[in-house]
């Protein structure tokens, strides 16, 4: 069973009053200091969540009133600089045939504006300036940025990221844990009528108690960072004013909900005192030492005063202290009344005291001890009545000052009322001396009472959230916080939502409320220039603010960038030449400085992986990692880019990486291509022929026909790849002298069908000086092959003559341009057409031709 | 708020546009009459642009640039006066300083190309870029060849003869006698897409002195011909002044989407636009039909700043939750909708000279 709600919570189901905003909804928000001081003198300090001065329209009429002069004046501009023309010179400015335009930056909140001509009159002509000079600012583009974080802020933001992130992990692990407590046909009923999950979670209810400890530890940690910032003498004075209102804010918000307990049963009157106190400490403790070192301290103007506020502020055991001083007084009655109070009010029993084994047992002290007060105070005075404690006309006067002590101690809310300097002072005694059994469920009936007779200053926009927390008026205190600062709504809205205090309104927001702070948050993240660095963070918060927070964490991932490639700039250049010079150094030096870019790029590109893999965001890292490898294809990092085309699944991209470095052998002959095939992940061309073979044996074994498209994306790779790896063996054997080796991988290569079409002429040319080798490598059975392969490409070239014979030419482009180079000749390499390749092949012919006749002769399968 | 930066691109001529790449990492600057140039600029570090790259582009003033989604390469559209877009495609390797790769000049256009943009990516898509020019024809251009060499023209769109959504109205085929001087004179030309392919290829577009949004279905092949989806009409008793400038917000997944439109006489209106209800939960739903509405529908709900000087652009940010215009006045405005649904100027930019000497802003 979850917790009865009516523990801790204010919002009995059944009230909602307290919960409705229609109040404040027409109350335009504290004009006050509203404006986000960023600390920076050279433009106007905006938060783009704080509401303007002039936000209170409502509806299409008052928007248009947004454009009005008086409103706009208000509206926080940022002068451009430099300025385009002086003040007052607008008219000739606008007139010269110049305006401004602007656009705004996909990523960061930036906006580029610029100064541009107004459209010609005929838009088909070039529009045109009275006069052509152009000043600095024609000649200037402008950046200007929604948001900007002083460093302190920053320190907060990424800070409570943590904390916030635990926070959700607890509150939905408390969910798990609760769920099978939730009957199996309570789940069924999740389902609405169109068949959608509403959410089990709204079925569990309020978190329970050991969750509320948990979430309570946590909010400690957020005040500890609070605390940090609003102590910190390097921190922008005006910033810690913040800093300390949002403690003293979110302190409230802890003791009034998230109780130690996480109940929240218990009494609440000495917490509530301590959060006063802490908030605003008085009396001043200079002004009691000035009182006590005067010779006769009742003499001084604030004795009776000074006793008083300690009283409400409950320190029960200097105020009688002071008493106590009236002890020498010549008059005796008041030596003796002030004995008596100093003694009682000394022993006041306060339900912090660690003897009260349950709150009843304190409860009942306090009544005797107020019994026993009373019964004392009435011997004293005798049944005199008012005006008449003190029969000596001098002294009579003194009374009244009595009586308010006699008062306050008796807990008479009229006199607390009267006597409490503000609305919190009031609260902070209400549940220590008129209330001792004040629990966290009276207060709105007791702020009602208290808020007659005090109301708040609206004004103070801190006094405005505090008191709506305290009333229970959950929705009032959130958007208070909202105008505040958006960091505290955010936050604090989340809590409190967790313990399901906020209520829908759907007839202002579309989305709940704590996913629409949540947003504005994460926006204000988004919108500054430091927004790469919070790019985790922002993840975080989209990913816990609802579905369109979930919507906007895909195209917040989607523009991360990641500059595998952008080391290519300039840099390429330089390397190219150097290390056409020397190889061995100069490549060093540059390159420490690129893989250190590089590592810095692969690191990010780990980083949203694994946040893609966290947030469930396949499809949006599949793009990401298609993208990367485009880039990288670009630039011919080919390895890399196979690596991600393989986490994107892009099996078209990896054959075209394969085809691409075959055109590398092609063009730029056997070095280049191991070079790049070596750049390619081992385990990529490894695993190619497992994968082909897997798939060729899912060939139907009956028909031979497969089950798969044979042009299947994922074949066709596995297919190109394996040839890359084959095509690699043959050449390495080539280098190292294996001819036979060579020749049968040749056969191989061309017989299995994991040969691109294009290149089989060229593998036959290949084989060319195989075929002449002084030792027979070919049997006459693989010579047969090579001669129907030969045919093929022969009939096939007669109407296709680029598909099969251009690879051949480039090819043999290649060899002659390499020849001519060692014979320093670079006229003759260029002219070699499709004859020349035709030729080619009728030179394989012949070769082929020669070797059979050998191979049967002499060969090891002669059959001689 | 505040100025961040500045640049001093070092056109001969003052610019005309200013486009980000996806990542608004790169910048990318065009200008007037006197040099035709664009200019490639990359951020640093520290957030300064350093310049990459320049070329002379066209061959008349330069009027509006366009990167594409970086899932079909590193390309930049460039349309001018000379009544030709350009496809460029960034070099690489050796020749990177070099101006950009011309991939293709797409023609036909009768008149200036106003604007061009190109389409949202999906994975597997082809790019395909969209360009209105003073003949108040719609061009669509898409390159199914991966060199990117070959771009073929979709059946062009004349804006002001579309048959109005639901009607059975061929398109006008022969299209209008010439667009009149008065009309050149006043009118205006934008398109903006729709930034989610959830529903196809869908651009926004106006022409000429109608204050009509036009919102069409663009089909995949080239030779099917395009589908009026809605039009929107300025409210009624609201000006009907010719627009000047659109843009289809960023919708993020949300169920709506948003439009902004500028006006020749500064008015500045925000559609809310609801697709069409899916059919899948109608399956689920027999009792409330009345909300899965068939086609798409879309209300004003905002609409400011009628009788202010012409709005030059208007521009959402990359969330759809802020709205950025310019006017003739001289300032660039930002509204932001506030929790109460209506929208608020959240702050300006003038290039003024601040009012008093040593102090800015408040």
């Amino acid at each position: 069973m979850a917790p009865a709600p009516t523990g801790f919570s204010f919002s009995t189901p059944s009230g909602g009053s307290p919960f409705s905003f229609a109040p404040q909804s027409q109350k335009p928000p504290a004009s006050g200091p509203s404006t986000f001081p960023l600390g920076s003198s050279s433009s106007f300090a905006a938060k783009p969540s704080a509401p303007a001065s002039n936000q209170d329209a409502d509806g299409m009429d008052e928007d248009e009133a947004i454009e009005d002069g008086e409103d706009e004046d208000e509206v926080e501009t940022c002068y451009l600089q430099p300025a385009a023309y002086p003040k007052g010179e607008k008219k000739k400015w606008k007139a010269s045939g110049r305006t401004i335009s602007a656009t705004v930056s996909p990523a960061g909140g930036e906006i580029a504006s610029w100064v541009t001509k107004k459209p010609a009159s005929n838009p088909n002509e070039p529009s045109q300036l009275s006069s052509t000079s152009l000043s600095i600012s024609d000649r200037t583009i402008f950046f200007t940025s929604l948001s900007s974080l002083p460093n302190s802020l920053i320190q907060l933001y990424t800070e409570s990221h943590l904390l916030f992130t635990s926070l959700q992990q607890i509150v939905a692990e408390s969910h798990s844990r609760r769920l099978p407590s939730v009957g199996m046909e309570k789940i069924a009923e999740a389902w609405d009528r169109r068949g959608n999950l509403v959410g089990v979670e709204s079925l569990l209810g309020p978190p329970d108690a050991e969750t509320i400890m948990h979430m309570r530890r946590l909010a400690d940690l957020y005040l500890d960072q609070l605390a940090e910032l609003k102590g910190n003498q390097d921190v922008d004075v005006e910033l810690r004013t913040r800093f300390t209102a949002f403690y003293n804010i979110l302190n409230l918000a802890e003791v009034l909900y998230l109780p130690v307990d996480g109940k929240g049963e218990g009494l609440v009157g000495e917490e509530l005192l301590d959060w006063v106190n802490d908030v605003d400490p008085a009396p001043d403790n200079s002004q009691g030492n000035d009182i006590m070192s005067t010779k006769n301290p009742w003499d001084h103007p604030s004795f009776f005063p000074y006793v008083s506020r300690c009283i409400l502020r409950g320190f029960h055991l200097p105020a009688a202290s002071f008493l106590r001083s009236l002890t020498n007084h010549s008059y005796t009655p008041i030596s003796r009344l002030a004995s008596l109070l100093a003694q009682h009010l000394s022993i006041i029993p306060r339900s912090t005291e660690e003897r009260w084994r349950v709150d009843l047992e304190f409860l009942q002290a306090h009544k005797q001890w107020l019994a026993k007060f009373r019964a004392e105070l009435a011997s004293f005075t005798g049944g005199r009545g008012r005006g008449k404690w003190f029969e000596v006309d001098t002294y009579r006067a003194w009374e009244s000052d009595f009586r308010i002590v006699v008062e306050l101690m008796e807990g008479k809310p009229t006199r607390i009322l009267e006597e409490a300097s503000d609305w919190r002072e009031a609260l902070g005694a209400w549940g220590t001396l008129v209330d001792v059994d004040m629990r966290r469920d009276h207060l709105p009936e007791v702020m009602a009472m208290i808020l007659d007779k005090i109301p708040v200053d609206t004004t103070l926009q801190e006094d405005a959230i505090q008191s709506a927390l305290c009333s229970a008026e959950i929705i009032k205190a959130l958007m208070g916080c909202y105008d505040l600062d958006i960091w505290l709504s955010a936050h604090l809205g989340d809590l409190l939502d967790k313990l399901e205090l906020v209520p829908d309104d759907e007839q202002r927001f579309e989305i709940p409320l704590r996913d629409y702070f949540l947003l504005e948050y994460a926006e204000i993240l988004q919108n500054n220039p430091k927004y790469s660095a919070f790019w985790r963070v922002i993840c975080d918060y989209l990913n816990y603010a609802g579905q369109e927070g979930r919507n906007r964490l895909k195209s917040h991932i989607m523009r991360i960038s990641i500059s595998l490639d952008s080391t290519q700039k300039g840099k390429t250049k330089q390397i190219d030449s150097q290390t056409a010079i020397n190889q061995d150094e100069g490549m060093d030096v540059e390159e420490e400085g690129e893989s250190k870019e590089i590592q810095e790029a692969v690191r990010l590109l780990d980083e949203v992986r694994a946040a893609c893999g966290e947030f469930k965001l396949e499809e949006e890292f599949k793009m990401i990692s298609q993208i990367l490898a485009g880039k990288l294809i670009r630039i011919g990092e080919y390895g890399m880019a196979a690596s991600m085309s393989m986490m994107a699944g892009d099996g078209w991209a990896l054959s075209r990486i394969a085809e691409t470095i075959l055109d590398a052998y092609i063009s730029d002959g056997d070095e280049e291509f191991l070079r790049l095939v070596d750049t390619l992940p081992p385990t990529l061309l490894s695993e190619a022929p497992t994968a082909l073979a897997e798939l060729q044996s899912q060939l139907d074994p009956s028909s031979g026909l497969p089950d798969l498209p044979a042009t299947s994306a994922l074949s066709i790779f596995a297919s190109r790849l394996t040839f890359l790896s084959e095509f690699r063996d043959y050449l390495l054997f080539l280098t190292q002298g294996a001819r036979d080796r060579a020749a049968s991988k040749l056969v191989g290569l061309l017989t299995s069908g994991i040969a691109p079409v294009g290149i089989w002429a060229v593998l036959l040319v290949e084989s060319v000086t195989l075929l002449e080798d002084s030792e027979i490598l070919f049997s006459s059975n693989e010579t047969f092959e090579l001669l129907r392969v030969l045919e093929e490409v022969k009939s096939n070239a007669t109407f296709a003559p680029s598909d099969y014979l251009l690879q051949l030419i480039q090819y043999l482009q290649q060899i002659s341009k390499s020849k001519t180079d060692q014979a320093e000749n670079s006229q003759k390499g260029m002219k070699i057409g499709f004859e020349e390749g035709w030729k080619k092949l009728d030179e394989v012919r012949l070769a082929l031709a020669r070797n059979l006749a050998r191979a049967l002769v002499g060969g090891f399968d002669s059959p001689f | 708020m505040l100025q961040t930066n500045l640049l001093a691109p070092g056109h001969s001529d003052v610019v005309t546009h200013v486009t980000y790449d996806f990542y608004g990492e790169r910048l990318s600057v065009a200008t007037c009459s006197a040099d035709q140039k664009i200019k490639v600029f990359r951020k640093t570090q520290e957030g300064t642009w350093d310049q990459e790259t320049e070329w002379k582009a066209h061959d008349a003033p330069i009027l509006h640039l366009s990167f594409s989604h970086p899932v079909h390469g590193s390309l930049l559209a460039s349309s001018s006066h000379d009544r030709s877009v350009r496809v460029w495609e960034e070099p690489t390797g050796r020749e990177r300083d070099g101006r950009w790769i011309e991939r293709a000049v797409l023609t036909g256009a009768k008149g200036s190309v106003k604007q061009v943009e190109f389409g949202v990516a999906d994975a597997g898509s082809e790019p395909r870029v969209a360009t209105i020019s003073t003949d108040s024809y719609l061009r669509i251009y898409s390159s199914a060849d991966p060199s990117l060499s070959d771009w073929s023209l979709h059946q062009p769109i004349h804006i002001p003869t579309l048959p109005t959504p639901g009607s059975t109205d061929e398109p006008t085929v022969d299209g209008p006698s010439n667009t009149s001087s008065g009309e050149l004179a006043n009118g205006g030309w934008g398109i903006s897409w729709c930034k989610e392919r959830w529903w196809g290829s869908i651009i926004a577009s106006f022409s000429g002195l109608s204050p009509i949004i036009k919102i069409i279905s663009i089909p995949l092949d080239t030779s099917s011909s395009s589908t009026s989806l809605l039009f929107l009409n300025p409210p009624q008793s609201s000006s009907t002044s010719p627009l000047t400038s659109v843009s289809w917000a960023p919708s993020c997944g949300r169920a709506y989407h948003l439009i902004a439109s500028g006006s020749r006489d500064g008015t500045v209106r925000i559609w809310r636009i609801e697709p069409p209800g899916e059919k899948l939960r109608v399956d689920y739903n027999d009792n409330d039909e009345s909300d899965n509405h068939v086609g798409w529908k879309g209300d004003c709900v905002a609409e400011f700043g009628k009788g202010g000087a012409r709005v030059g652009m208007v521009d959402w940010n990359a969330t759809g939750t802020t709205l950025t215009t310019t006017d003739d006045e001289g300032v660039v405005r930002i509204y932001k909708p506030t929790y109460a649904r209506s929208w608020k100027l959240l702050g300006q930019m003038t290039a003024e000279e601040p009012p008093y000497e040593g102090e800015n802003g408040q």
